[in-house]
């Protein structure tokens, strides 16, 4: 069955096999784009919990090796494992503000605890995915992507404006050259993908971070306390693991629930964009692939808290890097799960991803995230038929980007309203469901 | 994206009497709120409540005029129906202004900014070729999501300025007020509602905030000082124009009156290109209308410098209210402008709207937000760009977003940004313009 109309922008598509070494280089792209951005929020927490070292390195080691193997599962497909697709993992935002409460009520053991329930729900939710997926129609999926561009672009110019602040520490002032290494891997990213061809049009991101990176530490722009750490840490590490065990809080179950619902919602979104990818003429998704992608994916969340380490969803940037660049082989997961699973027991690697300089974290970011976005309208644009569709998503985008706006008014609702309203991505899906389930009664 | 918004009554259509009565009053309730704009300018400058009264009534005039003006078809005017009332661009420029020489110095700077904004419009011709489509949607999809967060603002907790201003060291945000956003909600799910029933779709807005507004009466929830208001004004009042004297200028603001003008004539191509764009279902603009419309905007501005008012200009949000109702009749305006002009003589009836609460004009402001998002999303028309293209508007976009989620990053003091009210759309418009322009360097033609 070779009827499908191959787009142009699609370079490799879910089976088709690559060289080693573009897949190897394309892994560290991912590598780049994946650890880089999602490696920031397990460092939020650990900051936020106040960890001994050992707990916090074991959380990011147990993280590592967690996406490592569920990214190398969803490659394969077998049983209900596997979707056949690469979709690296991350360490999720969509559970932080529930993971940080978690620790200030309860330490780690109530974080593991609780990311493993949320895998258990998001487990549920792929097992009924085809009965509850009219609820979830595709315009609220690029609603969602959306609205993840828009906070990883937030991310990376809160990263920029953060990057200011280092300046006292280095004594910079604020020099020409200062400015111009803020920006240029920004500018990098930029300039390779509207005018590169060939080598650089596929790898512009990591050629971009590459250079950033050893410019900003020959210059000696590198923050002093992350040098100490990288040169600190060892070379060969075995984690803790679930130090202190699993506790449970019956308060924390809709919270994480949410997270986790809209973990499932973003896979949808995410695969369906991805299927479109390989064939532009596709206009139902394939429900059956998109349940076992999100039976895989909550296996993440499952094992990173039963090992001891934070809730995980497939990776946003990580989706944004194969929306842009076309690549989708599922055969990246290998080199990609091999180099991780490497670095899990090598802090001193990893560590080099933990601490990568702001700019080039808030690059990627920015350059990612208006990936996304962009992908996202071009989605919503797609399925959006009616003024019923056009009123759920106007109204919810509004609401969900008046979250980051006045994230205080949200604070000052009740508590049993909090609990819906915890993210722009929470706030936006729950309004987005409820309008779309009471328009298809009117 | 289908064309959802298959219109009622087209530029040209005369509908019957009641119901150019009714959409009138629609519009009038729905910006009336705007009222307090002159109030806030004139306690900037420290002046009198007599002062206020007088460019209250001075704007409202004003307002009927350049309402007037651009309904017009000649020489000057789009022939289109736009709303005037205080004008969102120049308004933050005004409030600094203010502070910085009271009340002439903002008479003063205001008929320089309407003779900057006339000075523009035959110059947009030449940018033609750059007014395309998706600047139109770029600016449609910012004002929508301006107003779209100002309305979810208003609707939780009333701020002093939190009409206009998202942001702001003058604006003052109050506690989040439960009861009052219950009320604003059920306008909004009335006006949704509303907009669904074919027959009841021209008047959704006007019914749910008169419900809102008879809910908040019944529950107690009107502002006791905007009661107090309406207690305080005469039935009748006789505006007086100034004495030469009262005009001052200062030249050194002249730099950020001019970026704010460029900004607002941007935002009148916008505004006239979206109607034009749902009379014809295609996108045809037609430049000489637009600088035509441009004109009577500058001189509306000037106008109200000149009678002692403040700037009055075609108002943003209208859009989002003209595509949902689907009702662009340009005989609206001979409606709307004299009822506007009554107010001004009768300061009782115009303190009266003061009093529709914040969350209930939140709602509505919300509900046009979300029209008006989607209806940039789709001039935007993102699946037919090429890939650079769309980046461009992507970055431009979110660092527009960011602007509002970061304002300390942009809207430091001295800043260029802080002398408009959309400061993200100046931001955004610069860095799409710019990576447009840039992107089109090594382009095949």
């Amino acid at each position: 069955m070779n009827n499908t109309a191959r787009p142009e922008n699609l370079l490799y598509a879910f089976d088709e096999k690559a060289s080693g070494w573009t897949l190897l280089i394309l892994a560290c792209q991912y590598m780049v784009s994946v650890m880089g951005a999602s490696l920031i929020f397990p460092v939020i927490l650990i900051q936020e919990a106040h960890t001994t070292p050992l707990i916090s390195a074991s959380i990011i080691s147990v993280v590592i090796l967690v996406i490592a193997v569920v990214t190398f599962l969803q490659a394969q497909r077998f049983w209900l494992l596997g979707s056949g697709t690469f979709l690296p993992l991350s360490a999720s935002p969509n559970y932080l503000a529930q993971s940080m409460l978690a620790v200030s009520i309860g330490g780690v053991p109530l974080l593991f605890g609780m990311t493993m329930l949320a895998g258990i729900f998001q487990g549920i939710f792929s097992l009924v995915i085809d009965s509850i997926r009219k609820y979830f129609p595709s315009e609220i999926a690029a609603l969602i992507i959306i609205l993840i561009g828009i906070e990883l672009a937030m991310l990376g110019i809160k990263e920029y404006a953060d990057y200011q602040n280092l300046q006292d520490t280095l004594y910079v002032s604020k020099s020409f050259l200062f400015y111009c290494i803020e920006f240029l891997p920004l500018a990098l990213i930029i300039i390779f993908e509207r005018w590169g061809k060939g080598f650089l049009k596929l790898y512009g991101l990591v050629v971009a971070v590459v250079i950033g990176y050893l410019l900003i530490y020959f210059i000696g722009f590198m923050d002093p306390g992350s040098l100490q750490n990288i040169h600190a840490a060892k070379w060969l590490f075995f984690p803790t693991l679930a130090s202190g065990g699993w506790h449970f809080n019956i308060t924390l179950l809709i919270p994480f629930a949410i997270g986790a619902l809209v973990g499932t919602i973003k896979i949808c979104g995410a695969l369906a964009a991805l299927q479109e990818l390989q064939d532009v003429r596709r206009d139902v998704p394939d429900v059956n692939q998109i349940a076992r992608a999100n039976f895989t994916d909550a296996m993440g969340s499952f094992f990173s808290g039963l090992l001891g380490g934070m809730g995980l969803n497939a990776s946003s940037s990580g989706i944004a890097l194969s929306l842009a660049t076309g690549v989708t082989t599922k055969y990246i997961a290998y080199p990609f799960s091999f180099i991780l699973i490497a670095l899990a027991f090598c802090p001193k690697i990893s560590l080099v991803f933990v601490y990568m300089p702001q700019p080039l974290i808030a690059a990627v970011l920015l350059a990612l995230g208006a990936t996304l976005f962009i992908s996202g309208l071009k989605m919503l644009l797609r399925h959006i038929k009616t003024f019923k569709q056009q009123l759920t998503i106007g109204i919810s985008l509004a609401l969900g980007l008046s979250h980051s706006v006045y994230p205080d008014i949200y604070l000052q609702l009740p508590g049993y309203i909090q609990m819906l309203t915890g993210s722009s991505l929470a706030l936006a899906t729950v309004v987005a469901v409820i309008l779309n389930f009471i328009f298809s009664m009117i | 994206m289908q064309k959802l918004d298959n219109y009622l009554y087209g530029l040209a259509d005369k509908p019957p009497f009641t119901t150019l009565l009714i959409l009138g009053a629609q519009h009038l309730v729905k910006f009336s709120l705007l009222l307090i704009c002159p109030v806030l300018i004139v306690s900037m400058a420290n002046g009198s409540p007599l002062v206020a009264s007088n460019v209250i009534s001075m704007s409202l005039i004003a307002g009927a005029v350049a309402t007037l003006l651009m309904a017009m078809r000649n020489k000057i005017g789009a022939g289109c129906f736009i709303p005037a009332q205080a004008s969102v661009p120049f308004f933050a420029a005004l409030l600094i202004t203010a502070k910085i020489g009271g009340m002439p110095l903002v008479f003063g700077m205001t008929i320089v900014a309407g003779l900057l904004q006339c000075f523009i419009s035959p110059l947009l011709g030449f940018f033609k070729k750059y007014l395309d489509q998706q600047i139109a949607g770029f600016i449609v999809l910012i004002f929508g999501m301006w107003a779209a967060l100002l309305g979810v603002s208003e609707l939780f907790r009333p701020g002093n300025l939190g009409q206009l201003l998202i942001h702001g060291s003058l604006t003052q945000l109050g506690p989040v007020l439960i009861k009052s956003s219950l009320i604003g909600f059920t306008a909004l799910a009335i006006m949704i509602g509303l907009r669904l029933l074919k027959h009841m779709r021209l008047y959704c807005i006007l019914i749910g905030m008169l419900v809102g507004w008879l809910l908040a009466l019944a529950m107690g929830q009107l502002l006791p000082e905007r009661v107090m208001l309406v207690k305080q004004a005469s039935w009748f009042a006789l505006p007086h124009f100034l004495p030469l004297s009262h005009f001052t200028f200062n030249w050194h603001l002249l730099l950020p009156f001019l970026a704010v003008a460029i900004l607002a004539s941007l935002e009148v191509f916008a505004l006239i290109a979206v109607i034009q764009n749902l009379e014809t279902k295609q996108w045809q603009t037609d430049i000489q209308k637009i600088s035509r419309g441009n004109l009577a905007a500058g001189i509306g501005v000037i106008f109200s410098g000149l009678l002692g008012g403040i700037a009055q200009s075609p108002i943003p949000g209208s859009i989002g209210d003209l595509i949902a109702t689907g009702a662009h009749s340009r005989y609206i305006a001979f409606i709307y402008a004299p009822v506007l002009f009554v107010l001004a003589f009768c300061p009782k009836f115009a303190m009266i709207f003061l009093t529709i609460p914040a969350a209930v004009n939140g709602a509505a402001i919300v509900f046009m937000g979300a029209v008006m998002l989607m209806k940039g999303v789709e001039l935007l028309q993102i699946d037919t760009l090429r890939d650079y293209q769309a980046h461009a508007f992507g970055l431009a976009f979110l660092l527009a977003l960011s602007a509002d989620i970061f304002p300390q990053i942009f809207l430091q003091s001295q800043s260029i940004f802080s002398w408009t009210t959309n400061y993200d759309l100046m931001i955004g418009l610069i860095v799409f313009i710019v990576l447009r322009l840039l992107f089109r360097l090594g382009q095949r033609a």
